[in-house]
């Protein structure tokens, strides 16, 4: 029986991708060109970031004037430094990093737990009213976080929450609706004998999250955690409307600098170089970890 | 578990009004407890209370100092709207930039999608030069442009100095709504990654039989790869249309806070001059109110166009 089974002919294979004839490394005209427009669109992809870079290190007599060289002819690497030094704003530029990181560490750890919490409940918890909440979920995802903001100030204001971190926290444990769905997609694969044995075991529904569906979706954390630290360390919106000038993040100190002094002053070297500087750890994490980055990309058009 | 010893206790006709103790996997409120936090901090103060004190204020004349400068003005500011031209012209302005934005990207992040689903080499390194914009920051992005566009030292008047032009600040101008829209189009890397997955989604044997029967490449691909789009299209659209009604940052980081120009005065930069402490909040108030009715009608009716081209993949709906 178990010799017929597999003496008996396998189906042949379908070919799925249309089938190419494999010639080595040879290049093609057709490669070439796709190569070469390739580059033509990275190029253009990179000018602006490439001329922010040379507005950096081109000499403080070049800043003003009327066609400066595409290549600066002596960079000045001490810009960088001398643009930690300089008064952009009331915050100094360590500070403003500092607040950076810390707001961003505590928002997106936050969210990264309180969201898995929302997307658990939404993949494995059955309760009344479930369905009800699963559409404002989805309602919330299509308003965009700007709205809110006016009335947030006057509520943080009234409640003594303005210019500290509360508003971080709160949004932290307020979740986000998108990491919520795509938790729930990744929770709602795992099988149910999982939590069966779980069960069998004498485990309760808060460690069988904490401890066996935690560890399993490794994956969707290092996304979400990516994804949030990217829009917190990005934003502006809220450090700008929820703190003080002379205690705010590196993005409002960024782009006050250019309201204070406007790029194409003199100054403006220092305010260049102050935002490469800002941009820097987030263009090496996108390096590093580009794949949850575009996976963090597909987040917001998962569906179900 | 036990078989519950209070059925037994009681006479027959009295069981069926003794609640009968079944073995459950867990609590019913469990499902409260995970939602907790999002439903009251995310939803029920962040934003039900937010949407309350906005509607509230609306119907109010106020300084927007803490204190008692607050007097109920009803309905006027709702008149007053009617009569705003600088209302008018903001949103107008947020139309057309949404329009062309939305276009562009739509139309460019599709083309780089395509193009990077070709079957050739060095697809991983286009593709993080294309995402590479959309990764950093909306302010850094801003200044990148600013510096394009700059007097005198920009790239852009370099190159028009070089055809034989004039140097011009072209952020001063109408031209930085120009700017505002190539920076936005610029960071499209987010529509492009979900065009690739959905490229990578139509099956091949699909596009395999249309090469049979003939098709040529353009016309399999408005023929059978673009309608099988038209959902994933559809939601760039959407989400184009709710992401560029937020442009805010976008105009300011160009220029600074203080240089905004009056061609990229959009809506909700209006909302936020008109929301200035030390100014009329209550009519600020009204004004957004107009974006708060403006997206949950958008967001109705996606919901019922959802329910047509949306694909609800099945999954475990918890015991």
């Amino acid at each position: 029986m178990l010799a017929e089974i597999q003496a008996s002919p396998r189906p042949a294979p379908f070919p799925k991708a249309p089938v190419r004839l494999r010639t080595g490394r040879r290049v093609t005209v057709g490669t070439a060109g796709w190569w070469a427009g390739g580059i033509v669109l990275s190029i253009i992809f990179l000018i602006p970031v490439y001329w922010l870079l040379n507005t950096a290190l081109r000499p403080m007599t070049d800043q003003a004037a009327f066609e400066p060289p595409f290549w600066p002819s002596h960079p000045m690497w001490h810009y960088f430094l001398d643009a930690i030094n300089s008064p952009f704003s009331a915050t100094p530029f360590w500070s403003a990093a500092w607040n950076s990181a810390r707001l961003t560490g505590e928002a997106a750890g936050l969210t990264t737990i309180t969201s898995a919490m929302v997307g658990f409940a939404f993949a494995r918890l059955r309760a009344p009213g479930k369905r009800f909440f699963f559409t404002i979920l989805v309602g919330t995802m299509l308003i965009p976080q700007i709205l809110y903001i006016f009335p947030q100030v006057m509520m943080f204001i009234r409640l003594g929450l303005y210019n500290t971190d509360w508003p971080w926290i709160l949004y932290g444990l307020g979740a986000s609706p998108y990491l919520a769905f795509l938790y729930r997609q990744f929770f709602a694969r795992v099988p149910m004998e999982i939590e069966d044995a779980a069960i069998v075991d004498g485990c309760g529904y808060i460690r069988i999250f904490w401890r066996i569906f935690m560890p399993l979706s490794k994956p969707a954390i290092a996304v979400a955690v990516i994804y949030s630290v990217q829009n917190t360390w990005n934003d502006f919106l809220y450090p700008y409307m929820f703190r003080t000038t002379d205690n705010t993040t590196l993005s409002v100190l960024v782009l006050n600098g250019n309201t204070l002094d406007p790029l194409g002053g003199l100054g403006g070297q220092l305010l260049a170089a102050a935002a490469v500087m800002y941009t820097l750890p987030i263009v090496l994490l996108f390096l590093v970890c580009q794949r949850y980055f575009l996976s963090g990309a597909l987040v917001g058009s998962l569906k179900g | 578990m036990a078989v519950p010893s209070l059925q037994r206790a009681v006479p027959g006709w009295l069981r069926r009004f003794v609640p009968r103790r079944r073995w459950r996997r867990y609590p019913p409120y469990l499902f409260y407890l995970f939602i907790a936090s999002w439903l009251l901090v995310g939803f029920l103060f962040l934003t039900s209370a937010a949407v309350v004190v906005n509607t509230v204020e609306s119907f109010t004349t106020w300084d927007g100092f803490v204190g008692d400068h607050l007097h109920w003005w009803i309905l006027d500011n709702y008149q007053a709207l009617v009569h705003d031209s600088g209302l008018r012209d903001s949103i107008k302005q947020t139309f057309e930039y949404t329009a062309i934005t939305v276009t562009a990207s739509v139309i460019g992040s599709l083309g780089l999608a395509v193009f990077l689903n070709q079957p050739h080499r060095g697809v991983r390194f286009f593709r993080s030069v294309f995402y590479l914009p959309t990764a950093i920051s909306i302010v850094v992005a801003g200044m990148a442009f600013a510096t394009l566009f700059n007097y005198p030292s920009g790239l852009i008047n370099d190159v028009v100095l070089h055809l034989g032009g004039n140097v011009t600040d072209m952020l001063d101008t109408d031209t930085a709504f120009v700017a505002v829209i190539l920076m936005s189009v610029w960071q499209l890397g987010m529509g492009m990654v979900i065009f690739m997955a959905g490229l990578q989604g139509i099956s091949p044997e699909l596009l395999e039989a249309a090469c049979v029967d003939g098709s040529s490449k353009v016309q399999t691909f408005f023929r059978i790869t673009a309608p099988l789009l038209s959902p994933v299209i559809l939601f760039q659209v959407i989400t184009g249309v709710i992401s560029c009604f937020q442009a805010f940052v976008a105009p300011m980081a160009l220029r600074g806070g203080n240089g905004v120009q009056s061609s990229t005065l959009f809506y909700m930069l209006y909302v936020f001059g008109s929301l200035a402490p030390g100014g009329d909040c209550g009519y600020g108030a009204a004004v957004l109110e107009i974006g708060f009715v403006f997206l949950l009608v958008l967001a109705f009716v996606i919901f019922r166009l959802s329910a047509r081209f949306v694909y609800y993949e099945s999954s475990v709906e918890g015991r």
